[in-house]
């Protein structure tokens, strides 16, 4: 039976074949079969954590917690360079310019991606507004929430960073960054179930071998990985995990 | 810990000998310089059992004021404002050596005699079940609670003789 390779929804996919193509590799660095699956829903991706159907992971950092903490996985490798940063956005031709402009309570629209509403809230905070403040609207997709600001069904959208960089310039157009995070330790980590422990270093060595391969640019920007991959330790990834939980707001 | 010196400072100082918890001291000098805490951005460090930083983001460096050099290996305390009062220091080591989190609202001292206000999370690092220091991510207040927490520890202050 094929070992399984998940890609969390909130993962910017450009081109979900990109990620086939790492799946066939990882193939070749293991000899086993690897089947991917690029989720768009984070039920399912939660659904086959549960049932044991997750070997290889593409990790949001809140499920990097869970799967590291309570299950026992184990960091393989990052996107060198890369971390996970967020944008509040407002309309352009809207009252609000500043975090000090935003009402008591506040209507968010954003998509279901924890670590964006996680580092969206935490900039919310000097302006005074808690959870108890924010009515937040789910939309499926980062598209749908920029839409949502622009026609006004909401105050401000959540985004991260590299979506709102890939909207339209017309859609861009019309939005106005309110605060933007630069906090560079929340990213996105490859992680392996403890059934495939023993395949951490070939995996390893074979992601690194990307890195000094010309023909693996184009894949490795299309993976959202364009500085290549990075090795981290469990004590790096305990480290993101605390931060995470000091940065949460319960 | 050196004692501050004038050429470090920036604008007018008053002078604080200041007596740390385990009875060393440090001549401190403090202006009313406030840094405002970047928008979007965290300080992020990390400290031993002792509280001796082991670890610093270059947001704490740039607020404190310190080089990276000067701040590892330094006890966390080199931060502490003589304006803070000793019971809001007391409540965060009493719940982090329980293995709780701690947050709470903090005015800093900055290498320079300024100050920076944060709002403050203090974690446990534990490993195999001990703590072996602890994460501490600063990120920017609330305007609001500054001046609500500066009226209350001056209170705090007032009642612990200082």
């Amino acid at each position: 039976m094929a070992r399984q390779f998940v890609i969390s929804p909130d993962v910017n996919v450009r081109n979900i074949t990109d990620w086939f193509i790492l799946n066939t590799k990882v193939q070749r660095m293991t000899g086993e079969a690897f089947h991917a699956t690029a989720y768009t829903d984070f039920a399912d991706l939660h659904r086959a954590y549960a049932e044991g159907l997750a070997d290889l992971v593409y990790a949001n950092a809140a499920d990097t917690a869970t799967l590291v903490r309570d299950h026992g996985y184990l960091p393989i490798a990052a996107a060198s360079g890369v971390s996970k940063e967020a944008s509040i956005v407002v309309a352009v031709d809207g009252p609000l310019h500043s975090l000090a402009d935003l009402p008591t309570s506040l209507t968010v629209a954003s998509t279901n991606a924890p670590d964006v509403e996680r580092i969206c809230r935490i900039l919310l905070e000097p302006a005074n507004l808690g959870p108890a403040d924010i009515t937040l609207v789910v939309k499926p997709n980062p598209v749908l929430v920029a839409k949502a600001v622009m026609r006004d069904e909401v105050q401000v959208g959540f985004l991260p960073q590299d979506a709102y960089a890939e909207l339209s310039a017309m859609v861009r157009e019309q939005l106005r960054v309110l605060v933007a995070s630069r906090i560079y330790v929340v990213r996105n980590s490859l992680l392996a179930s403890p059934a495939i422990a023993d395949r951490i270093e070939a995996i390893w060595a074979g992601l690194e071998s990307m890195n000094h391969d010309p023909a693996s640019a184009e894949l490795l920007a299309g993976l959202g990985a364009p500085h290549g991959w990075e090795r981290i330790s469990l004590e790096d990834t305990h480290f993101m995990i605390d931060l995470m939980e000091a940065l949460s707001q319960s | 810990m050196e004692d501050m010196r004038p050429e470090d400072v920036r604008g007018e100082w008053r002078e604080y000998d200041w007596t740390y918890f385990d009875g060393t001291r440090r001549r401190l000098l403090v202006t009313d310089l406030e840094t405002r805490f970047p928008t979007g951005e965290l300080i992020v460090s990390q400290t031993d059992v002792e509280g001796i930083i082991t670890m610093c983001n270059e947001a704490f460096v740039h607020m404190s004021g310190f080089s990276r050099e000067e701040l590892l290996g330094t006890p966390h305390s080199i931060l502490r404002h003589p304006e803070m009062p000793k019971a809001a220091f007391a409540d965060l080591w009493n719940t982090i050596d329980q293995g709780s989190r701690w947050s709470g609202y903090v005015k800093n001292l900055r290498r320079d005699g300024g100050f920076y206000w944060v709002y403050a999370t203090v974690i446990p690092k534990i490993v195999d079940g001990v703590i072996v220091g602890h994460t501490s991510v600063r990120r920017e207040p609330s305007r609001d609670k500054v001046e609500e927490l500066s009226a209350v520890y001056a209170t705090m202050r007032a009642e612990e003789g200082r």
